[in-house]
């Protein structure tokens, strides 16, 4: 309303101006405070105590910028934190006595923080941290952030918090049949995130020590939710034992750990290489004895630099102390030769000895007997009669030479 | 030719004194040393099969390449035995001023090989009783001479081996004593000798023969590359 000095006017007119203007200032006012008590999006603004005593716009421009949790969503005991940033969009500055956070279930670890903040400028942008504990079930909950400032008025703002408890899953994805000992085997393990929220610094690691395993340790900076890895490992047995493989991530700042037992039995590989020795025979070989046979490999592997040697207390001696076969492939065979002293004993152990393709050793034992080869055949079967019709032959021929001789003698 | 056989190995002087008045023919001797060779190779084919199924494994061929040599090699063996051996009664008979040819000694001495064709039959028959008895080593590859010398020193330490080897040998030495009482005479007609010169010339090389066999028989054996 436009006001003109008029001394015309009448008294009745000034007062009827006097109770538009003060009508016109009261509506001003009611519209001001309705304009105070209206939520911005995800935010609220309230004046304080029915005694402010002035109206202050600025701090009516004060927003939530933006929210982080860390970690995203919670586990159950989870520590994190929950950062607020607020941004004063007007063009004065806005004093904040304190901020806090508050929830009757999620535990506030950083209470008295922002007990005394100060001024944020026109423009700039401010971000509260709070510590909290959310030690709760599943569940969604909405801590409210409260921002209490100088002059008048508060800005609240609910948190959404999350705590769920999904698993990060530590499984075996491959691993062989069987373990041999020595033999070394691969094993897979994967490791899934079923959380909702990334996971990081994870460590997977084998609490053993007296087996040799291959890498010691498998770190991975960081695995998003819903993403799974395989984690391989060579593992080389020695004695039946269990494995346990462990796996620490953190989940913001707090370490969890999953494991898995990995049962390491031994028992027979049914596909690997398995020399058979047969077709023994032993003969004299002058003072020595020959011992003669065939090796078949009857797995289902490769068996790599066979030899077959004779073992304590045979005598090995030249020239076939050891025999080297060499390779076997499956269902091939090999004859071989040994020699060995006929000193030996009536039993003597045959050994052959293989490799597997991690260069393992094995070896394999069968005795043999060589009675027959110390016994020589020949001397049970002969027998005198030979001599007896030599003798005969010896006396006719001499008794036709002395008959000659005899006849001769006569005149 | 039964007389004949028969007046040669006991009454070898009267044959001698005879066949002196005929002329030289060295067809007879010559079968004669022929069916001694035959019988010998037969012999030597006997023993070669041993050596034969020694190498089998090595090599398929090797078996039947060892019975043809030793058949052959047995059958030129006793031809030049024959020849050997009038060559050297001629020759020591030269000491002693010896006259005749070289063709008389050879037709003369070839009749002493009847005895060997018996001693070789007899010795054919031993083969035939020890051989199956015989332990026959196996040589497998060519590729070490160390694993081919033991094998042949294993087959000839053969206990069966050994006793037909001895056996061989002595009815070997009789025969060839036998053999020796004809080439005497032989020797004294052929070259016109006396009995004494006759003797020494055959007696030398043959008990020189003698000794030689029962030293490497009895006392060491000259396998080849054994000890």
């Amino acid at each position: 309303m436009k006001l003109k000095s008029n001394e015309s006017l009448s008294s009745e007119k000034k007062f009827l101006l006097k109770i538009s203007i003060t009508v016109i200032i009261i509506f001003a006012m009611a519209f001001t405070a309705m304009a105070a008590t209206t939520e911005t999006p995800g935010s609220t603004v309230t004046t304080g105590a029915a005694t402010s005593t002035a109206l202050s716009p600025a701090y009516t421009q004060v927003t939530v910028s933006d929210v982080t949790l860390d970690p995203g969503t919670f586990a159950t005991g989870d520590e994190g934190t929950i950062t607020v940033t607020v941004q004063n969009t007007g063009s004065q500055s806005v004093t904040i006595r304190r901020a806090t956070l508050y929830d009757k279930d999620i535990t506030l670890l950083s209470a008295t923080t922002y007990d005394s903040v100060g001024s944020i400028g026109a423009g700039n942008t401010m971000p509260f941290t709070f510590t909290v504990k959310a030690d709760v079930p599943d569940g969604i909950y909405y801590p409210v952030f409260s921002l209490e400032f100088q002059d008048t008025g508060f800005l609240r703002y609910p948190v959404k918090l999350e705590v769920k408890n999904s698993p990060v899953v530590l499984s075996i994805t491959d691993k062989p049949d069987t373990f041999v000992p020595g033999k070394k085997s691969v094993v897979i393990l994967s490791l899934s995130n079923l959380r909702m929220n990334a996971i990081k610094n994870v460590i997977i690691s084998p609490n053993v020590s007296d087996i040799e395993i291959i890498p010691q340790n498998i770190v991975i900076n960081s695995l998003n939710s819903g993403q799974s890895v395989n984690l391989p490992f060579n593992i080389t047995p020695k004695t039946p034992t269990d494995i346990e493989f462990t796996a620490m991530y953190l989940n913001g700042p707090n370490t969890h750990q999953v494991e898995l037992v990995l049962p390491i039995q031994f028992n027979t590989d049914k596909t690997q290489a398995d020399p058979v020795i047969s077709n023994i025979v032993s003969t004299p070989d002058g003072g020595n004895i020959r011992i003669t046979g065939d090796v078949t490999n009857s797995g289902l592997q490769d068996a790599k630099s066979v030899t077959v040697a004779t073992g304590t207390p045979a005598v090995p001696v030249d020239p076939f102390k050891v025999y080297a076969v060499g390779l076997l492939k499956p269902d091939d065979f090999s004859s071989f030769e040994l020699t060995i002293s006929s000193e030996s004993p009536n039993e003597v152990p045959i050994i052959i000895s293989y490799k597997d393709q991690d260069g393992n050793v094995y070896t394999r034992s069968i005795s043999a007997d060589i009675s027959l080869a110390k016994t020589p055949k020949g001397n049970g079967n002969t027998s005198y009669v030979p001599w007896i019709i030599v003798g005969i032959i010896a006396i006719a021929v001499g008794l036709v030479l002395g008959y000659q001789y005899m006849k001769r003698r006569k005149p | 030719m039964i007389q004949n056989i028969i007046d040669i190995l006991t009454r070898p002087d009267a044959f001698f004194q005879e066949k002196i008045k005929s002329a030289e023919d060295l067809k007879i001797p010559f079968l004669f040393v022929a069916v001694a060779g035959v019988i010998g190779a037969i012999n030597g084919y006997e023993i070669g099969s041993l050596t034969g199924r020694m190498f089998a494994s090595a090599n398929a061929g090797m078996g039947e390449f060892v019975a043809i040599f030793s058949i052959v090699g047995a059958f030129i063996g006793v031809v030049l035995f024959w020849l050997i051996g009038a060559a050297i009664f001629f020759l020591l008979s030269m000491a002693f001023k010896g006259t005749g040819s070289f063709n008389r000694t050879l037709e003369f001495v070839g009749y002493g090989f009847i005895p060997y064709i018996i001693g070789s039959l007899i010795s054919l028959i031993m083969a035939v009783y020890y051989l199956p008895m015989v332990q026959v080593p196996v040589v497998r590859s060519f590729t070490d001479p160390v694993v081919i010398q033991n094998a042949v020193s294993s087959l000839m330490h053969d206990p069966a081996m050994l006793e037909l080897t001895k056996v061989s040998a002595i009815i070997g030495i009789i025969f060839l004593i036998w053999s020796a009482n004809i080439w005497i005479y032989a020797i004294n007609y052929a070259r016109n000798l006396s009995m004494k010169h006759a003797v020494i010339t055959v007696l030398l090389p043959v008990t020189i023969f003698i000794i030689y066999t029962l030293f490497i028989t009895f006392v060491g054996v000259s396998a080849p590359g054994g000890y």
